[in-house]
Parts: C-alpha cells; structure tokens; sequence
C-alpha cells in the first residue's frame, strides 16, 4: 500500500495546493494500491502514518527560496530531519517534531515529500496561477511515485 | 515584600499559534501581567459574504485545522435557524456523535501531548514517548478513533462532506455502526481508561492555584451540554443564544489582535472547566466516577484541572457514543433526505460547545440564500482576559519562587485553556545543506 497524503488549508491560498493534488487524483485511475488521504492541517494524522509501514508520499506546500511554482521532491529520512525543525507549527507541533516523534517508536517507513513553493498563503485567496500552472507536472511526479511504490 | 520581575515569554510552546506572557513587577507592585497576542487577524467573516448557504459550512469548517467539526456544526446550526430548515431526530444524534468523537480526540491529544509533559517535568513529549510509549499509543489510537466515526458518519475522517444543511447526504449502514460500536466498546474505551490510569497517577502535579470566576458555557438539561442548548453563566443563570452579543461584550485591548470578552464580571471561563462546572449532574455515571479518581468535584476554581476536566470528558464521550449508537440501531436508519427548502431568510445564531469552550455563528441571509453578514466568536478569543486575571493573582501569590519556576507555572497556566490562538496554518520551512 502507498500512501498518498495531503496537507493544507484549503482557505489559504496556494496552502491549498496539497488538497489540489488529492482532489485531482480522487477522479483518475492510479496505478497499483494507492490510498488517497487529506490529512488538513493535522499533525498527528500524518503522525499515525509515521509510526506505520507503508511507505508514504507528502504534498504540501514549502518555503525553499525557490520561485513560487517550483516544486522539488526530498526524502525525509532519520538523518535529515534536522532541516525540518523551523517549521510552522500545527496545533503547537512542527515538522520537525512530528519526525523526531515517529523516530521515538522505531524506523520511520520510505517518506518522500513533494514541497511546492507558495506565492501567497494569505486566507481568503485561491491557488496563484503560478502554482495552478505546475499542478499538471507535480501530478505526474505523483503518479511517477505511484508506480515505483503502489505495487 | 518589594521585590522586581521581569517575565518575556516569547511564543510560549504547546500551543496553538503565537502568543507572549509577559510580567513586569517593580519593587514589589505588579504593573503587567498578561497573554499578548501578535498574530494578525484573520477576517473570516469577510470570506463569508456573498457565500451561498450550501457553501457557508465547508468553508468555516476550514477556519481552523483543530476545531473544524465544531466550527462545521455551529454554522449548520446557524443555517439551518436563519434558514428556518428544520433537522430530524436521526440527524441530531449522527451529529452529536460526531461533535463526540471530535471531543475525545482534542480533549485527549491536548491532555498527554501538550499538558502531560508539565506534569512530568520534562519540556517536550519526546521523553513521554520512550518512558510511556504504550500509553502514547493508546492515544493515537483514540485519535484513530475519532477519525474512523467521522468517516462511519459522515464519509470522511476529516472535513466531513456528507454533513449539509438540512441533514446528511449519505447515511451510515446498520453494519458499519454495529462495526464502530464493537470497536468503541472494545478497543475504545479500555485505552480511554489506560490513559486515565496515567494522568491520574500524575495529578499531584497539577499546580494548586484557585480563582473562582464567572464559567460560561452550553446548557441543556437533557444532556451534557455540547451539541446544543442555551448559554449558562454561573454568575447569572441561562440566557437564550440569540442574546449572545449581551454575554460576550467584546472589547479590544492593546496587547491582543484578538478581541477580549466579558459579562458579569471582569472575565469569564469558557471550556471543559465551564462545562464541568455547570453540567456535571448531566455526565454520565463512568465519567463522573472518572472525576472522583483524579480528584475533579464540581465546582472546581482551578484553571490547571481544566486538562483534567477534558479527560472526564473523554469517558462521557466514548460512552454517550456507544448510548446514541444503540438509540440509532434500535429505530432503524432511516433513509432521509436532507431537508434544504428554506422556509424564510435572515439571520440565524448557533451554539456549541467545541473542545476549548462556547462558540457562536451569527449569519444574516438575503433572498437568494446568499450571506449578507456573519459573526464567529471563538472560544480563546473569550478566555483571554481571564487568562490575563488568573495571570495576575497568580503572580503575586507564587512571587517568592524562582523566576524559572513562576515563567513554567505561568506557561502551564496558558497551555491548561489549550489555546487555539491562530486558525491552523502549515507551511514547510526547509533549508538545504549545501
């Protein structure tokens, strides 16, 4: 099983762009056993997956110093989780600290995390045309992970 | 005693969004101490306007990551009174279950992962994770849960779509709930009693500090007030919810973004406490014996048992849950359709008590069901000025201690109300190594 796991408000702007992606690949046919979960804004469903075997796929929006729309694609993994600590917090949680947490109960499972650059995450705002116009080549990253994992 | 302090808590941690204690006392008279708030305000009632009424409850869902459901019931609630939609019985109880489930998981993550680690001394949950991992696991699972009702309910775990105005657009199976009955019942509630177990092994460290205050919250004298009722002031008894604006008073203040409120007194209380305090004969029994073991009897003025308050309310909930589910199973679900024929248009108000206290939506619709005006008042936003009276006498009863340990106190003091200062925002921070 893959997961697939978006996170973001769809009230702000390109914070939205996780959402986006799910709502996208909820209408097509993805390759192998693929689950499709929209975790919001909650640190500890993404937490629970975690602590969890299957391997994961993140999409969530993130500040790189890159131009808004461009989007790369990381391993989270134990040695690197340091990078992840300035994050903004969710319920008093970043990140960072939701990593280190899972680390706490063992391995974490395969986690790859697509970060989009944001223009705006102001509330009230839709997802900026930059970020709209790289929705179609971060959905085929997507299904590109899809394919290597969801067998 | 003349004695000087100065306290500067900038972004106090474990809690929702950014807020600042400060305390300045000069030759022993205490000139500051309060919660400032920074954060810039968020004007979700403008996002409101012009909103149509099957849109208005999707988009305040999304107001704040952490009390969505609340949010999404109140302004259903609000809907459904402007609109003069009338709900059935069925609907009523699928909604308090889900407003029930919602509960238990706030009530139980705040307690063990952002209260428990003052209890035991240590400044995060990491150490919480390696000494007291089963029961770290026991409440994931809880939150698990949480989500699966949603998702038996309403369709989904979170940001529930089948929930509307009117009613529900997709109806739970007979199947499905006996499966979420066994499930409550047989995992649910033994890891609901474990955790309890914990906490009430740490509750001699809950600091013991009183401030009787005014405790505001739902009441209906059918049940625990959460889904439902009327506002209930201890300080001056019932008022209907369309009275509102005459309980909150709201005012601004210069060290908060957000907007204080008041009523009979100088500040008033708002959440598990405030429910507690005026709805404890209505809980039931398994959770009123949960108060007597970690020491909660009614009225409680300490604001620290507040934590303590909502895991009393994670067993009432588990167990109404598994109560409203039989009444369901017993009648039979009926295949109803949502009801969204409005029968008049103007302004609706609602209530309901989400896990940090009382929120009310107040929305006026024009003719064509679209939003002409709205109001949300959020329960922080109503705890704030007795966070800052509690902060007051705080101070000057615990001035001999060590700076170290009335800043700890004083930060225990704001993650006790579980703030929810900011509507919830994520954003990934990542800085490469070259």
């Amino acid at each position: 099983m893959f997961k697939i796991i978006s996170l973001g408000n769809e009230l702000r702007g390109d914070d939205s762009i996780g959402p986006a992606v799910i709502n996208k690949l909820q209408s097509m046919d993805l390759p192998g056993s693929v689950t499709l979960i929209d975790a919001g804004s909650d640190a500890f469903t993404v937490l629970e997956h975690l602590i969890a075997k299957d391997p994961i796929l993140l999409i969530d929006c993130a500040q790189m110093g890159k131009q808004p729309g461009e989007f790369l694609k990381f391993k989270i993994e134990n040695s690197n989780i340091n990078s992840f600590e300035k994050s903004i917090s969710l319920h008093g949680f970043s990140f960072g600290e939701v990593f280190k947490m899972a680390e706490h109960f063992g391995q974490i499972p395969d986690c790859t995390i697509i970060g989009v650059e944001p223009k705006s995450i102001e509330f009230g705002q839709k997802l900026s045309e930059e970020v709209k116009q790289s929705l179609p080549s971060i959905i085929n990253m997507v299904i590109e992970e899809a394919k290597k994992y969801g067998n | 005693m003349s004695k000087d302090l100065k306290i500067n808590v900038h972004h106090v941690t474990r809690v929702e969004g950014h807020g600042n204690i400060v305390v300045d006392m000069k030759n022993g008279v205490l000139k500051t101490a309060q919660l400032e708030i920074v954060e810039p305000p968020r004007f979700f009632e403008a996002m409101l306007k012009g909103r149509n009424f099957q849109e208005v409850a999707i988009i305040t869902s999304r107001i704040c990551g952490i009390c969505s459901l609340g949010h999404q019931m109140t302004s259903l609630k609000a809907t459904e009174a402007a609109l003069g939609l009338e709900i059935s019985e069925q609907t009523k109880i699928l909604r308090k279950i889900l407003v029930h489930g919602a509960t238990f998981q706030s009530n139980i993550l705040h307690a063990l992962f952002l209260a428990t680690p003052d209890f035991l001394g240590v400044g995060s949950v990491f150490p919480l994770v390696n000494t007291h991992k089963d029961v770290v696991l026991a409440a994931l699972r809880l939150k698990h849960l949480a989500n699966d009702i949603g998702e038996a309910i309403s369709g989904r775990a979170v940001h529930p779509i089948s929930c509307v105005p009117g009613g529900f657009t997709k109806l739970p199976t007979e199947k499905e709930l006996i499966t979420l009955k066994d499930k409550i019942a047989n995992e649910g509630l033994p890891d609901a009693n474990f955790v309890i177990d914990v906490l009430a092994s740490l509750s001699d460290k809950i600091p013991q500090f009183e401030r009787e205050t005014e405790y505001i919250s739902v009441y209906n004298d059918q049940e625990y007030g959460l889904y439902d009722g009327v506002i209930r002031s201890s300080d001056s008894g019932d008022e209907p919810v369309e009275n509102y604006l005459k309980v909150t008073n709201e005012f601004v203040v210069p060290h908060s973004t957000s907007k204080h409120t008041k009523f009979n007194r100088s500040s008033y209380f708002v959440g598990a406490l405030a429910r507690f305090n005026n709805s404890f004969d209505l809980l039931k029994k398994e959770a009123k014996e949960v108060a007597a073991k970690l020491g909660l009897s009614a009225p409680n003025y300490n604001p620290y048992m507040n934590t303590i308050a909502q895991v009393v309310e994670v067993v009432h909930c588990v167990v109404d849950t598994l109560e409203l589910i039989d009444i369901l199973l017993d009648k039979g679900i009926k295949n109803e359709k949502p009801n969204q024929e409005p029968t008049k248009y103007g302004r609706g108000i609602a209530t309901t008590e989400v896990p940090r206290g009382i929120l009310f939506h107040d929305y006026t619709y024009n003719r064509h069901g679209s939003i002409e005006a709205a109001n949300c008042i959020i329960p922080t936003g109503q705890n704030l000025a007795n966070i800052d009276d509690d902060m007051k006498k705080l101070v000057t009863e615990i001035i001999n201690e060590s700076k170290d340990d009335i800043t700890l106190k004083l930060e225990m003091l704001v993650r006790a109300y579980d703030p929810c200062i900011s509507c919830s925002v994520h954003m990934l921070d990542v800085k490469f190594e070259d």
